[in-house]
């Protein structure tokens, strides 16, 4: 089915992409808010292709069900409803938006160079998913260097990380990484405090 | 990616299509198609796929219809009347008449909006309620896609609908509608975290995302494990779906309706579709992660026990609209966060801690489970109630000030108990 995962490819790209532009170039900011909704549903449709549904689901609850809601919601409460809609535009916007498009370019043209891409078939290697889901032996070369060699138990290797992203990226977040976790939580609690403080009403009495 | 032909629907349709010798349909014991000559496996994926989703989104109209019947029906009995049975056999086809009834309406746009969003909110709006469908398991090996996130994905698409209200309320700049797409914001915003939290116990019990693998995890009910998680689910669910305790989206009392006021036809027709179908969807999903999905015992076909589970759900739905009057926007988040959100924590350290006790829990130790979480359940009620009863109402100990001041004698009279 290679063709066919080909067709949705580019057809979600061209939906991510085609949403892109029209958030950059619609004049009403609502009519731009919809569009973002819709480029990022465009890019968890790549995701559940590249068969990461925790990743897809992760954008569609994060980007489309919350980021894009406070951004109407922004809209809605600030838009002044009786002059209709209103649009925004100026000359430096060209120049500015010119200059951080060349910057972009620029960061992710570097990004592509640098990556070292694998192919399919190489991330399919046996090696690869062993080491990936920790089925691994630490063993010492020739020359003294220590490498990962896929250990002898690969059937367990093989089921892992491809058919259950989502129960290797909880075990990571729960066990590898829990400092980490609790740490961003502290983050969030700080400065959802701090914003409360700030927009608080002061008390009149 | 689990393999689609473990869905029977893929396999009858495209094993019927296909010719004989495709290697999918070899375990399957469903020869005898080969209607399309060899070659063509791709146009029969393709036409499979067309005919499974034509003949759920036609189920799912079908079921709307009936279930607007049945909510009227058992409305007027819940208000000793007879409720409509004028046409058909116990008035049956009256909601066809309804149906074409609003889609031979004059289709009003009103002057003062944004057309293009106008237009797209009510499509927006159905769009997330016929998705939750895709991920339903309505019977043993009955489904279209069995995803490894199923829970995540209908709580994501669920929360989409926002979207759409706040595009209704914009696209037709009326203040009313405005009023109601920051009340429905607020609300929905505020019950996604319970909502979402008391599905963790449920996620501890079963280990996986997946609706199938849920239910196959329900040797024991979940509801009979998790009463605690089952009762929050529920109630937040209604609020998601904007149903009558919490319906101050579109109090006809207070602001005529909402963000639908502008619209008319079949625009209308669609909010109210999918208002409908998310609502039939949402008790597919509490049938699935707290019923047991579709196991029953033996002569009657798993599907049948799945869609009478569903309609259980579903009187139950019109039970509590019928019996609840329509909360004050600060009685509904004082709830969500003062009792729901709390109530949610304590089912989560209480399960969390049983399934330090028992790990992997067999039938028996489940049966323990339940009984120390419904002792759980029925105490925290009991202390939430006393906590945050009738008596502490903040309007009324003159905390908060109500946005209109009623005297006593203008207001509806709410019953005592309930409410707050």
């Amino acid at each position: 089915m290679d063709g066919t995962i080909d067709v949705v490819f580019w057809i979600m790209s061209a939906g991510a992409i085609g949403a892109a532009l029209l958030v950059v170039t619609v004049k009403d900011v609502f009519r731009a808010a919809l569009a973002l909704a819709g480029s990022f549903l465009a890019v968890a449709g790549i995701f559940f292709l590249l068969q990461a549904e925790f990743v897809a689901v992760a954008q569609i609850l994060v980007y489309v069900g919350a980021i894009s809601i406070i951004v109407a919601f922004a809209i809605l409460l600030t838009r002044d409803m009786g002059q209709g809609n209103q649009t925004q535009s100026s000359r430096f916007l060209v120049v500015g938006g010119g200059v951080m498009a060349a910057l972009f370019v620029l960061v992710a043209g570097f990004v592509a160079y640098d990556t070292a891409w694998s192919d399919r078939d190489a991330a399919l290697n046996d090696n690869t998913i062993a080491v990936l889901n920790g089925q691994y032996e630490e063993v010492t070369d020739a020359s003294g260097d220590i490498i990962l060699i896929a250990s002898t138990d690969t059937d367990v290797a093989m089921n892992g990380v491809f058919s259950d992203s989502t129960g290797w990226l909880g075990g990571l977040l729960v066990r590898d990484y829990v400092l980490a976790l609790q740490v961003l939580g502290v983050l969030l609690l700080a400065s959802i405090i701090g914003s409360i403080a700030l927009v608080r009403e002061q008390a009149t009495k | 990616m689990p393999d689609p032909f473990d869905s029977i629907l893929y396999q009858y349709v495209y094993c019927t299509l296909s010719s004989t010798d495709d290697v999918a349909c070899v375990g399957s014991g469903l020869f005898g198609g080969g209607l399309l000559p060899g070659g063509l496996e791709w146009l029969a994926y393709v036409l499979t796929a067309v005919t499974i989703v034509a003949v759920l989104i036609n189920a799912i109209l079908g079921g709307v219809l009936m279930m607007i019947w049945g909510e009227r029906r058992l409305l007027g009995r819940f208000q000793g009347r007879t409720g409509p049975n004028r046409w058909g056999p116990f008035g049956l086809l009256t909601p066809i008449a309804d149906a074409v009834k609003t889609m031979f309406k004059e289709d009003v746009m009103p002057t003062v909006s944004d057309r293009l969003v106008f237009t797209a909110a009510p499509i927006l709006m159905l769009f997330p309620a016929l998705l939750i469908y895709a991920v339903l398991p309505f019977g043993a090996g009955t489904w279209l896609a069995d995803i490894n996130v199923a829970l995540l994905f209908i709580i994501a698409i669920g929360g989409a609908n926002v979207l759409a209200i706040v595009a209704a309320a914009l696209g037709s700049g009326n203040r009313y509608a405005m009023f109601s797409a920051m009340r429905s914001v607020a609300m929905l915003i505020s019950y996604e975290i319970p909502l979402v939290i008391s599905l963790i116990g449920v996620l501890m019990l079963s280990g996986s995302l997946s609706l199938v693998a849920i239910v196959n995890a329900q040797t024991l009910p979940f509801f009979i494990v998790q009463p605690l998680g089952f009762f929050v689910f529920l109630v937040a669910s209604m609020a998601e779906l904007n149903r009558t305790p919490f319906d101050v989206a579109e109090a006809e009392s207070e602001i005529v309706a909402g963000y639908m006021t502008d619209y008319s036809s079949m625009k209308f027709g669609l909010f109210f579709l999918s208002e409908f179908a998310a609502t039939i969807a949402t008790s597919g999903v509490i049938t699935a992660v707290f019923l047991g999905g579709w196991h029953g015992f033996d002569p009657i076909p798993s599907q049948i026990w799945f869609i009478g589970k569903m309609v259980a759900v579903l009187a139950v739905i019109v039970w509590i609209r019928a019996s609840w009057p329509r909360l004050r926007i600060d009685q509904i988040m004082n709830f969500a966060w003062k009792a729901l959100f709390e109530l949610t924590l304590i089912n989560l350290v209480v399960s969390g801690i049983l399934l330090l006790i028992w790990p992997s829990p067999s039938t028996t130790e489940l049966w323990y489970m339940a009984g120390i979480n419904w002792v759980v359940f029925l105490a925290s009620i009991y202390i939430f109630g006393k906590v945050l009863g009738p008596k502490h109402d903040p309007v009324k100990a003159g905390n908060i000030q109500p946005d209109v001041t009623l005297s006593d004698s203008d207001a509806p009279a709410l019953p005592t108990g309930g409410g707050d």
